[in-house]
């Protein structure tokens, strides 16, 4: 189902490998080349190495977490434009204002639906 | 108490200058040296008071900084336990991902199209793993109220809506069970409250509806608009509960013996919880051998507006 071609160049960043790979497979399938990292040292070299379109990034990461991934990329010139979603393990209202206030496009609650990742994926990568 | 502390000091000389002056200073008058004398015991009787209130006062001093060290110790319990369930909800969260995840990319025919057996079975697989998630995020609501930090996101929505979504989520378990959900929905209800917490206490009431009902038994929600409260009612054909459970059943970690399949134990307290903190109430009525109606009362936002938009009478 919705093998379609997105063309997008997309950086996942989480610490969980199965995770990795669900994120990896759906987004694959959908025609995007994904770059993986499994902490946000790594995820934050990849972005300034390889510049990826958009950033899927868990927010409870080890090494650097995912709001100050967020708020370093949009730090440096290099990295600014590259578009952020957020993996977050609750809906909790601060920590969704944390996500945005550091810089963040979107937020999604985990579980989530990879479906619904690639949905959202595309309505953020389509903003301006 | 400082005050006798300061005292003792300046009685012991006035006494030592009494008993002084009554024998060696003016010894010319015996009258003059028996009030001394009288004043003296009246210094020392005052002394034997003032030592025994400071050793009270002493032990009490010990007590209360004893009761504020079990106070500082308990405050660090509640607060380890706040951030156990807040990372256990996290480490609970991650398995789940990747449960629900991949059984999505099953269902969904991304790996190859299924037999709908197979299919049927994933999505008992699914649906189980986003039951789990719930009592996960009850688990976190619980410990918020307990801790008195839970927030409310107070906005003014429509309740039908609500209602129309919990109903959907609830169909399902319902039809899994074969239990029929019937319903009447509203025009637009306006109330103002946290959306998402008012929505986890109408799916409680819903699910805890499905769950003491029979298989093929049947399940009620009706809505209703008074003058100044929004009415929710629940009502099951589970046979009805007995009055001494009636009473207990709000009660945290509180399970029924017929509902002991249902969720944490805390699912009703939760649902008094978010009911009370909108300034509601949630109340049951039971007819043995019949069954129960559940009824969420939530005052409406305003009520000009909120009869306006439903246009039901004015009055009552």
């Amino acid at each position: 189902m919705a093998n379609d071609d997105l063309n997008l160049r997309v950086l996942a960043a989480d610490d969980d490998p199965d995770i990795l790979d669900l994120i990896s497979y759906r987004l694959e399938r959908s025609g995007c080349e994904v770059i993986r990292a499994s902490d946000g040292e790594q995820a934050l070299e990849l972005a300034i190495s390889r510049q990826p379109d958009l950033a899927v990034l868990d927010v409870m990461m080890p090494k650097i977490d995912g709001y100050e991934v967020t708020r370093r990329l949009r730090a440096n010139p290099d990295t600014a434009g590259i578009k952020v979603i957020l993996l977050t393990a609750s809906a909790q209202e601060p920590d969704v204002v944390k996500g945005f206030e550091a810089g963040a496009d979107d937020y999604m609650t985990k579980p989530f639906s990879p479906q619904e990742l690639r949905l959202r994926l595309v309505a953020v990568a389509n903003r301006r | 108490m400082p005050i006798s502390r300061r005292l003792l000091p300046v009685m012991v000389l006035l006494f030592v200058v009494l008993i002084g002056r009554a024998l060696f200073l003016d010894e010319s008058l015996r009258a003059a040296r028996s009030t001394g004398l009288a004043m003296g015991g009246l210094g020392l009787v005052t002394i034997v008071a003032l030592v025994a209130a400071e050793r009270r006062t002493r032990v009490l001093e010990a007590k209360a900084l004893e009761l504020a060290a079990q106070a500082d110790q308990l405050r660090e319990h509640d607060r380890l336990k706040d951030h156990f369930i807040a990372t256990a909800a996290h480490d609970l969260k991650t398995p789940l991902t990747s449960i629900v995840g991949y059984t999505e990319l099953l269902v969904d025919g991304s790996v190859g199209e299924l037999e709908a057996e197979q299919k049927q079975f994933l999505q008992v697989v699914d649906r189980n793993a986003r039951r789990l998630e719930r009592m996960v995020d009850d688990l976190v609501l619980m410990a918020k109220i307990d801790a008195g930090t839970l927030r409310l996101d107070r906005v003014s929505f429509d309740l039908a809506d609500l209602l129309v979504e919990s109903v959907e989520s609830a169909l399902p378990v319902a039809e899994d069970k074969g239990v029929s959900i019937t319903f009447n929905p509203l025009d637009a209800v306006m109330v103002t409250g946290d959306r998402r917490r008012l929505g986890q206490a109408i799916d409680k009431l819903l699910n805890y509806a499905i769950n003491r009902s029979p298989t093929n038994g049947q399940v009620d929600l009706q809505s209703e608009l008074t003058a100044s409260r929004a009415l929710i009612s629940v009502t099951d054909s589970g046979g009805g509960l007995p009055p001494d459970e009636q009473s207990r059943l709000f009660d945290r970690f509180y399970r029924s013996a017929a509902g002991a399949a249902f969720g944490t134990g805390f699912g009703l307290c939760m649902v008094r919880f978010v009911a009370e903190a909108h300034e509601g109430s949630v109340l049951v009525s039971s007819e043995s051998g019949v069954g129960s109606t559940f009824i969420l009362a939530l005052p409406a936002a305003s009520s000009h507006e909120a009869l306006a938009n439903s246009g039901a009478p004015s009055g009552q």
